[in-house]
């Protein structure tokens, strides 16, 4: 089962470069559906024709990462940000320099002044602070094709931890989301129901939901739901969102309040089909939904998926569990999904 | 999942702004640190 997810996890896919991403996608989903197409902005549209409501489902292809800003003279490369990083889970990991059509032009790890002389570390390091070493000097870099804007992504690949229930590795948010679609997509060929589905890979999520705000304009779903991952907060002695226990309905983000009938109505086919499912009220971080929410006059919209620790860190921790109830539990919803949901 | 650093990262500077300019306002006229204290404290 998770031969796909691994590979899914391992390509390459930071904001704005989300071709390898799109491409496995692609060969995975398309005997499942009626038309595919890559719109204008990159997003990967999935259309399984029907004649009733109109449903969105979103689940974001892009990672966070880095991008090289300036390379100084003796071959350090300072970076930026590619979404959400707290720098300190940057240091010591190794990265791969990757250069036009996803050529990885050389390897590197991430370092900053103390941790090269071995000196104390007083305070925690700033972005402006790190800086990749290729080992080469600037002329070097140069001659091998290195410039700025680059992207810088992290060499880590998907394992399992303590059995096979338990798996890790770099952008489960939002691989496991794009997993779950297309396990959706071949459950729901054989289905005989009437729903017009259109499965969204987005693009340009962890830059600020971008890909969903352009694919919902042209698409006008009667509402949507996005398939993320969220962050598990089962490390306090009054957990939430724990790993194993289920996937997460959100009920309000940072950003956003879930449509109340989507809400109430996933949370009534929980319960008749036994599929556990956390409910989560999250203060930091959004989805897709937000996107979906505010556009077209108002589109009803909620947010799924699976609780990750470690999220925006390249030790991502998540339960093979939660992403095979999230499959079961959006399959039986969509059996029979409510026509419109206003509030 | 986005998650925005750099907007906390903005709201911590515009509350360090606040806080200078209130300490500021404070300090105007005061005879000394701790009596701009007292004024900053009533401020708020």
């Amino acid at each position: 089962m998770v031969e796909l997810l691994f590979k899914l996890m391992n390509a390459l896919g930071p904001s704005g470069d989300e071709q390898l991403v799109r491409d496995i996608i692609t060969s995975e989903i398309k005997k499942y559906v009626n038309e595919i197409y890559v719109d204008k902005f990159g997003n990967l549209v999935a259309h399984r024709k029907g004649i009733g409501e109109k449903i969105m489902l979103a689940a974001h292809m892009d990672e966070i990462g880095l991008m090289a800003k300036k390379i100084e003279n003796n071959g350090f490369i300072r970076v930026s940000s590619i979404g959400g990083i707290e720098p300190i889970t940057l240091v010591g990991q190794p990265v791969k320099v990757v250069g036009d059509k996803n050529k990885v032009i050389c390897n590197g790890v991430i370092s900053f002044s103390e941790l090269h002389e071995d000196l104390n570390i007083k305070t925690l390091p700033k972005m402006d602070e790190l800086y990749v070493d290729t080992g080469l000097n600037v002329n070097e870099l140069k001659l091998s094709g290195v410039e700025i804007g680059n992207y810088i992504v992290p060499l880590h690949h998907a394992r399992y931890l303590g059995n096979n229930k338990i798996i890790s590795g770099k952008s489960l948010d939002d691989r496991t989301g794009c997993y779950i679609l297309i396990e959706l997509a071949k459950k729901l060929k054989n289905l005989h129901s009437k729903q017009d589905i259109y499965y969204v890979f987005t693009v340009q999520e962890e830059m600020g939901l971008y890909g969903a705000k352009t694919a919902v304009y042209h698409i006008a779903p009667d509402w949507g739901l996005a398939i993320d991952a969220t962050n598990a907060r089962d490390s306090s002695i009054s957990p939430s969102n724990i790993i194993g226990s289920g996937p997460f309905l959100t009920i309000k983000d940072s950003e956003m309040l879930g449509n109340k009938c989507l809400i109430d109505w996933i949370k009534k086919v929980a319960k008749i089909n036994k599929i556990p499912l956390q409910l989560e009220v999250e203060d930091s971080g959004t989805t897709d939904a937000a996107s979906i929410m505010l556009a077209k006059g108002g589109i009803p919209s909620a947010t799924i998926g699976i609780p990750v620790r470690n999220l925006h860190s390249t030790v991502g921790i998540a339960h093979v569990d939660d992403i095979n109830n999230s499959i079961k539990l959006l399959s039986e919803f969509l059996k029979k999904p409510p026509k419109i949901c206003m509030v | 999942m986005l998650i925005i650093k750099s907007i906390i990262h903005v709201k911590n500077v515009v509350s360090y702004i606040k806080q200078k300019i209130l300490l500021k306002n404070a300090m105007n006229g005061a005879k000394s640190i701790k009596a701009a204290t007292l004024t900053l404290l009533n401020m708020l």
